[in-house]
C-alpha cells in the first residue's frame, strides 16, 4: 500500500466552502483525475483518504493536508499534476510527497496551526493597544470564550491552547496578527475563539479575515 | 448568512468569458434558490449550448435567499451574475426558467433587485430583453405583464434563433426586436396580442394586434434527440444540491396518457436517444464530472425501448470505474422493481412507487394503468430485493373522487405494509399525498379543483382511515395547491394580482416557511378577482381558455374526448 501526503491551498474563490463541500470537491477531482485511490470495503465503498483538522467557513489556507491511500503506485508529482488539472479554481495541490511505509500518518503528528488573523479597528486604535491586549491574554490563567452550537452555548477555557500571538502588520485601520493555536485530544482553540477573547478586551475590533499559514508538528 | 457559497460561483466547469469579446450577454435566471436551480436540466443545457457560441456569453443567476436579499438591499447591491459578478441589468438578454407557478413572485423580486422595471411596458432600450420558458410557459398569460417574450416548448434550437434575431434587430429599437421575435416559431410576445373578456369574466378572444402576427403559437419540438445539443461539461456545484449525479436524458415525451399530467401531454411525441449516443454522452459526462452515478432520466424511463439492454450495457461499461446506474422513476409493477433492484446494488434510499389513486375506479378515471395486483407484486418484489422502505405517492381531490376512493388509499397502503409483514419483517411505508391541481393542456384542464375546505376534509378522512395502519402520512397545504391552481389556469388579469402580492412582500411562495397566504388573499381581493373562478369552477368545453392560442400539439378534440371518457361525478 502506498500513501501520498498532499498539501493544498484553499484560496479566496473557495473560502466560503464548508469542510464537507471541500471534501466533496476534492473527491470529484480525484475521480476526474483518475487517481488510483484505494476504496473501502462494504456496501458503500468510499475512497480511502484522511483530512487534517478542518478550518471554518470563510477561512483561506496555504496548508490543508490530505493523506491518500493508493491502490496502485503513482509518483507523487504525477498525483499533484493530475489533481491540479482537475481541481476547481482556488484549490491547488502545492506539494505532494510519498509517505514511507510503516510510519504513522503524518496527520497525527500535527499539534498546532499558525493563522494570520486580520482585524479591522473601529475608531482610533494603536498597535500597542492590541499588543497590550494580547499580552493580557497570555498573562491570564484562564481565557474563557463562549461557543455557540445550534441553540446551545458553552463556556470554554482556551488558555491551554494559546501558544503564541504577535502583531505583524498595522496598516490603515487593519491589524494583522500571527497566531499559533494548538489542539490535542483534550480540545483546541479555533481562530474565532482567539478573536472573541481579544474582542472581550477591545470591543472596537472586528474580524476581517482568517488565513491558515501552516500546520505545525510539535515534537 | 446561510450558505454563502450560493453566491460566489467559481464552480468546476463554470464558463468565464470576457464580456468585451462577445456580442450577446445572456443571463440565465432561475427564480428559486441556487441548489434547486442547479438541479434543473433545461437550464444546464441552455447554459452549455449558449456558451458554445463564440458570440455569446451565458451566466447564471438565482434567487438570493431572504437573508442575502436583505443584505443586498441594505448595501444597495444590485442582482449580479455568478460568473462575472456583473449586474444583471447590464446583460442583453435575461431568460427565466419557469417550472413552478409558486416561483412567480421571485421573478418580480429578481427583476426588482436587478434594477429592471418589473413591468415589461415600463422597460426602455437600456434594459435587458426579458424572456421566459419552461413548462409554465404553456400558459404564459398570468406572467405576460412581466415578460417581453416567451419561448414555448423545447429550447435547444429556438434559443439560437432568439440570439440571432436579437443580433439582427438590437439596433432597431425594442418594438422592431419584439416583432422580429414574434415571427419566430414557438415565440410568444404577449404585447402583440389583445385579450378581451365576456361579461361573466371568461375570456372572449385572444387575437394578434396586426395581421402578420400568427394567431396561434406552435410549441417547439426537437425532432431528433441524437443530433440535439446536450450537456457535456456541466457545472459542478460546491454545495450539496438535490441531484449529485450524471443526468442522462434517455427519452422525451411519454405515451402513457395520464389525464392529470401536463408534462405527459405537452412534451409529446415520444423520442428516444439511441443507445450509441447515450454511451457516448455518458463517457464524456463521467470524465468531465467525476460523479459516481448515472441517472437515466425521462418522464417514464422503464418505457424506453430496449431499457434492459441499455442498462446492462452501461453497467458493464462502468462497473470497473465504480459508477452506478439508477432509475429515478419506477413504474409500480414487479418487472420494473426487479430491473431497479438489478442495477441498484445498494438500497440507499427507499423505493418510490406512484399508484396515484386508491381504487381501480379512480385509476381508470385518471387513466393510470396500474392495478392493485401490480402494486402489491411490485411491493413484494421490492421487499424481496432488500428494500425496507417504500414511499407511495397519491393524489387526492381528483375528478369524481368519493370518500371510498380515499379509504381505498388507506387500504392499499395497509396491504403494502401487510406484504412486508407476511415476509417476516416490519417495513416502513410512507404515504405522500398531493392535492390535484388541474393543469392547462391536459384532459382535466376544464375540471374544478376541490375547495380548500373540501381538500382539508379529505385529508382528515384519509388521516382517520390510516389510524393504526402503521403508515406515515405527509401532505401538502391545501391553500398552496389552490394558489397553484389559480396561477396555472389564470388569465392576463392575474398579472395585477402577482404584482400586488409581490408588493406586499410575497416571495419564495413554494417554501412553506415563507408563503404568506393572507397576502395573496388580499391581493386577489384588491384586484377584484375570485380565486374560485379560476380554481374551483367546472369550465365548459366551448369556453375560450386563456391558453387557447398556445398550440402544444395535442388537439382540443383529443383532450375533450379524454375528459369525457373520465366521466362525471355521479
Amino acid at each position: 500500500m502506498s500513501r501520498v501526503l498532499l498539501k493544498l491551498s484553499k484560496g479566496d474563490e473557495v473560502r466560503y466552502l464548508s469542510h464537507l463541500d471541500f471534501v466533496r470537491a476534492f473527491e470529484l477531482a480525484l475521480r476526474r483525475a483518475e487517481i488510483p485511490v484505494e476504496y473501502s470495503q462494504g456496501f458503500n465503498p468510499r475512497p480511502k483518504m484522511s483530512f487534517g483538522a478542518a478550518i471554518g467557513v470563510g477561512v483561506t489556507s496555504d496548508d490543508e493536508r490530505i493523506v491518500l491511500e493508493l491502490a496502485s503506485p503513482m509518483p507523487p508529482y504525477e498525483v499533484k499534476e493530475r489533481l491540479n488539472f482537475s481541481l476547481p479554481g482556488g484549490i491547488r495541490v502545492l506539494d505532494a510527497e510519498a509517505v514511507p511505509e510503516g510510519v504513522r500518518s503524518p496527520l497525527s503528528e500535527v499539534r498546532a496551526s499558525r493563522f494570520r488573523v486580520d482585524l479591522a479597528c473601529d475608531g482610533s486604535c494603536d498597535p500597542s493597544e492590541v499588543e497590550e491586549a494580547v499580552r493580557g491574554l497570555f498573562e491570564s490563567d484562564e481565557v474563557i470564550v463562549t461557543r455557540t452550537q445550534k441553540d446551545k452555548t458553552k463556556d470554554v477555557n482556551i488558555r491551554p491552547h494559546l501558544l503564541s500571538a504577535r502583531v505583524v502588520e498595522f496598516d490603515a485601520g487593519t491589524i494583522s496578527l500571527e497566531v499559533d493555536l494548538g489542539f490535542s485530544d483534550s480540545g483546541g482553540a479555533m481562530p474565532r475563539d482567539f478573536v472573541q477573547a481579544l474582542q472581550r478586551r477591545m470591543a472596537n475590533l472586528s474580524l476581517k479575515r482568517i488565513h491558515r499559514m501552516q500546520q505545525i508538528t510539535v515534537l | 448568512m446561510t450558505k454563502p457559497a450560493r453566491y460566489t460561483g467559481g464552480e468546476y466547469n463554470a464558463v468565464h468569458k470576457d464580456h468585451a469579446c462577445v456580442e450577446v450577454r445572456f443571463a440565465l435566471a432561475f427564480p428559486d434558490a441556487y441548489e434547486i436551480g442547479m438541479s434543473n436540466l433545461g437550464l444546464r443545457i441552455l447554459y452549455e449550448i449558449l456558451n458554445r457560441r463564440d458570440d455569446t456569453v451565458a451566466e447564471r443567476v438565482f434567487a438570493p435567499w431572504v437573508d442575502m436579499e436583505d443584505e443586498m438591499r441594505r448595501a444597495g447591491l444590485p442582482l449580479f451574475a455568478l460568473e462575472s459578478g456583473v449586474p444583471v441589468r447590464d446583460f442583453d438578454i435575461l431568460g427565466f426558467s419557469l417550472g413552478y407557478e409558486l416561483t412567480y413572485t421571485n421573478v418580480l423580486n429578481m427583476l426588482d433587485l436587478a434594477g429592471i422595471p418589473v413591468l415589461a411596458s415600463e422597460r426602455t432600450e437600456d434594459d435587458p430583453l426579458v424572456i421566459a420558458g419552461g413548462c409554465c410557459a404553456f400558459n404564459p398569460e398570468p406572467m405576460s405583464d412581466f415578460i417581453d417574450a416567451f419561448v414555448i416548448g423545447e429550447g435547444e434550437e429556438v434559443v439560437h434563433e432568439v440570439v440571432d434575431a436579437f443580433k439582427r434587430r438590437r439596433a432597431d429599437g425594442r418594438p422592431a426586436l419584439l416583432r422580429e421575435l414574434g415571427s419566430i416559431k414557438g415565440v410568444y410576445v404577449p404585447s402583440l396580442y389583445d385579450v378581451s373578456y365576456n361579461p361573466d369574466g371568461t375570456v372572449k378572444e385572444i387575437c394578434p394586434k396586426s395581421p402578420e402576427i400568427p394567431p396561434t403559437i406552435k410549441k417547439r419540438v426537437i425532432r431528433d434527440l441524437d443530433s440535439a445539443e446536450y450537456i457535456e461539461s456541466p457545472v459542478i456545484p460546491f454545495i450539496e444540491t438535490v441531484h449529485e449525479r450524471i443526468p442522462l436524458e434517455v427519452m422525451r415525451g411519454c405515451s402513457r396518457g395520464c389525464r392529470f399530467c401536463q408534462a405527459g401531454m405537452v412534451y409529446r411525441p415520444v423520442r428516444q436517444r439511441s443507445r450509441e449516443k447515450l454511451v457516448e454522452l455518458a463517457d464524456v459526462l463521467a470524465a468531465n464530472t467525476g460523479y459516481d452515478d448515472i441517472s437515466l432520466l425521462s418522464l417514464s424511463t422503464p418505457d424506453y425501448r430496449g431499457i434492459e439492454d441499455l442498462v446492462r450495457c452501461l453497467i458493464e461499461r462502468y462497473q470497473d470505474r465504480r459508477i452506478g446506474i439508477s432509475l429515478p422513476s419506477i413504474r409500480a409493477d414487479a418487472p420494473c422493481v426487479q430491473l431497479a433492484a438489478e442495477i441498484q446494488k445498494v438500497r440507499k434510499s427507499g423505493l418510490t412507487l406512484a399508484p396515484e389513486a386508491g381504487t381501480q375506479r379512480m385509476r381508470d378515471v385518471i387513466n393510470k394503468n396500474v392495478t392493485e395486483d401490480d402494486l402489491l407484486a411490485a411491493a413484494q418484489a421490492a421487499f424481496r430485493c432488500g428494500w425496507k422502505r417504500i414511499k407511495l405517492y397519491f393524489m387526492i381531490g381528483l375528478p369524481t373522487e368519493t370518500d371510498d376512493d380515499l379509504i381505498g388509499i388507506a387500504h392499499l397502503a395497509r396491504d403494502v405494509y401487510r406484504v412486508g409483514r407476511s415476509m417476516g419483517f416490519k417495513p416502513t411505508v410512507n404515504l405522500s399525498v398531493a392535492n390535484f391541481v388541474p393543469k392547462p393542456h391536459t384532459p382535466f384542464q376544464w375540471r374544478a379543483q376541490d375547495s380548500v375546505e373540501e381538500l382539508e376534509r379529505k385529508q382528515a378522512v384519509l388521516m382517520k382511515a390510516l389510524r393504526g395502519k402503521h403508515v406515515a402520512l405527509s401532505w401538502q397545504d391545501a391553500r398552496a395547491s389552490r394558489l397553484e391552481a389559480v396561477l396555472s389556469r389564470g388569465d392576463r388579469r392575474l398579472g395585477a394580482v402577482i404584482l400586488a402580492a409581490w408588493r406586499k412582500g410575497c416571495r419564495f411562495d413554494a417554501w412553506d416557511e415563507h408563503r404568506d397566504h393572507e397576502k395573496w388573499v388580499q391581493a386577489l381581493d384588491e384586484c377584484g378577482l375570485d380565486p374560485a373562478f379560476y380554481a374551483n369552477r367546472r369550465r365548459a368545453h366551448d369556453e375560450v381558455l386563456p391558453w387557447d392560442h398556445i398550440d402544444c400539439g395535442v388537439t382540443g378534440e383529443y383532450l375533450m374526448r379524454e375528459d369525457e371518457r373520465a366521466g362525471e361525478v355521479t
